[in-house]
């Protein structure tokens, strides 16, 4: 198509449209406090293992950075 | 309660269980011979139309990397190659198979496991990119289905899996736990039976077998590992469900073996939650 409209001399072609609309989830707000409880619950059983700790703190940290970027 | 090995006694005998569809292994088979063309392969896939659109639809989308690019088969074939779309029919032939027509049962949500199992499957395939591995696509699959004892337990077992759920709402334990407090035998065993039946490469096996276990097989370890960890990343990250709210401790060795650290999960979970949401596709088709 690009190459029909050049042979033609059309070298500037401008495209109207709308865009695509998708509907946006509805953002459901959470506080730090509520992240820390969510998933202190979820890990209640491995507290003991250190690197379930680890996990839990980076979750943590990647959750409510998640939150406010 | 039911003695261990009678679950899969069970399941052994029921002969309805499903199978992959017939392409995958003509596919399989095509693809040991080296002459095979693009073409041929194009044509068997074609020849199972829902098969072929699905295909199409995935090799599409932002999760291969070319959104709206291909426009056949074939021309699939020659961008991704012969190993990559034995891997798309694969994933795209067990969604065939298991994601219509499951029976619901009570406290158990299907879209949710689907989820969870999605996400586990690009988890999985982040951590393996994360080692350096070649087998990031069987990764995927080997996450995409380490579940798939759950699926076969509530279509063909759903007294028994009613049961199992009913015991994990009221105790709040993991599926495994319940599974193994009811029964003796696990979605872990179920699923090796169906995967063996199918004859999925033996490493995926291995992964489905002991993704709660890791550390019980020295044979394909890493991908075991790699399954393990990317089931307890998922439950971490809350995408999905697989059927409870727990979330099952990490050994040492997997740590070890995945090269991880604190320093070095923070970019490892915003990867795996960008690829998650590329992996939404597979919830479309």
């Amino acid at each position: 198509m690009g190459r029909r409209l050049k042979n033609w001399g059309v070298t500037f072609v401008c495209i109207e449209g709308e865009e695509e609309r998708r509907e946006e989830k509805p953002v459901i707000e959470i506080s730090p406090q509520e992240v820390k409880e969510q998933l202190e619950t979820k890990f209640a059983d491995v507290m003991e293992n250190p690197i379930m700790k680890t996990l839990l703190r980076a979750v943590f940290t990647f959750k409510t950075h998640q939150n406010y970027d | 309660m039911g003695g261990n090995g009678s679950i899969e006694q069970k399941i052994s005998n029921i002969s309805t269980i499903p199978t992959l569809p017939t392409v995958l292994e003509r596919i399989t088979s095509l693809l040991r011979n080296p002459k095979t063309s693009a073409e041929e392969i194009g044509k068997a896939i074609t020849r199972d139309q829902s098969l072929a659109s699905k295909v199409l639809k995935l090799v599409n989308s932002a999760f291969y990397g070319f959104p709206g690019k291909i426009s056949t088969i074939t021309h699939a074939v020659v961008i991704l190659g012969f190993a990559t779309i034995k891997n798309i029919v694969l994933t795209a032939s067990i969604f065939e198979t298991f994601k219509k027509g499951t029976q619901k049962t009570m406290g158990f949500d299907m879209e949710r496991f689907w989820v969870h199992s999605v996400a586990c499957g690009a988890a999985a395939q982040t951590l393996a990119k994360h080692i350096g591995s070649k087998d990031r696509e069987e990764c995927f699959i080997a996450g995409l289905i380490h579940d798939i004892g759950k699926i076969i337990f509530c279509k063909y077992l759903p007294k028994e899996f009613g049961q199992i759920i009913q015991n994990v709402h009221q105790k709040n334990i993991l599926i495994y736990d319940s599974e193994r407090e009811l029964f003796g035998s696990t979605h872990q065993d179920v699923g090796g039976i169906i995967v063996k039946n199918w004859n999925l490469p033996v490493n995926l096996q291995y992964a489905v077998c002991n993704h709660h276990e890791p550390l019980k097989t020295k044979d394909h370890a890493t991908i075991t590992s790699i399954v393990h960890c990317a089931d307890i990343l998922v439950r971490a990250l809350d995408f999905g469900n697989g059927g409870d709210n727990k979330i099952p401790s990490m050994e040492e060795q997997v740590w070890q073996t995945l090269k991880l650290n604190e320093k070095s999960l923070i970019p490892i979970l915003e990867e795996i939650s960008e690829e998650v949401e590329k992996a939404t596709i597979f919830m479309e088709i």
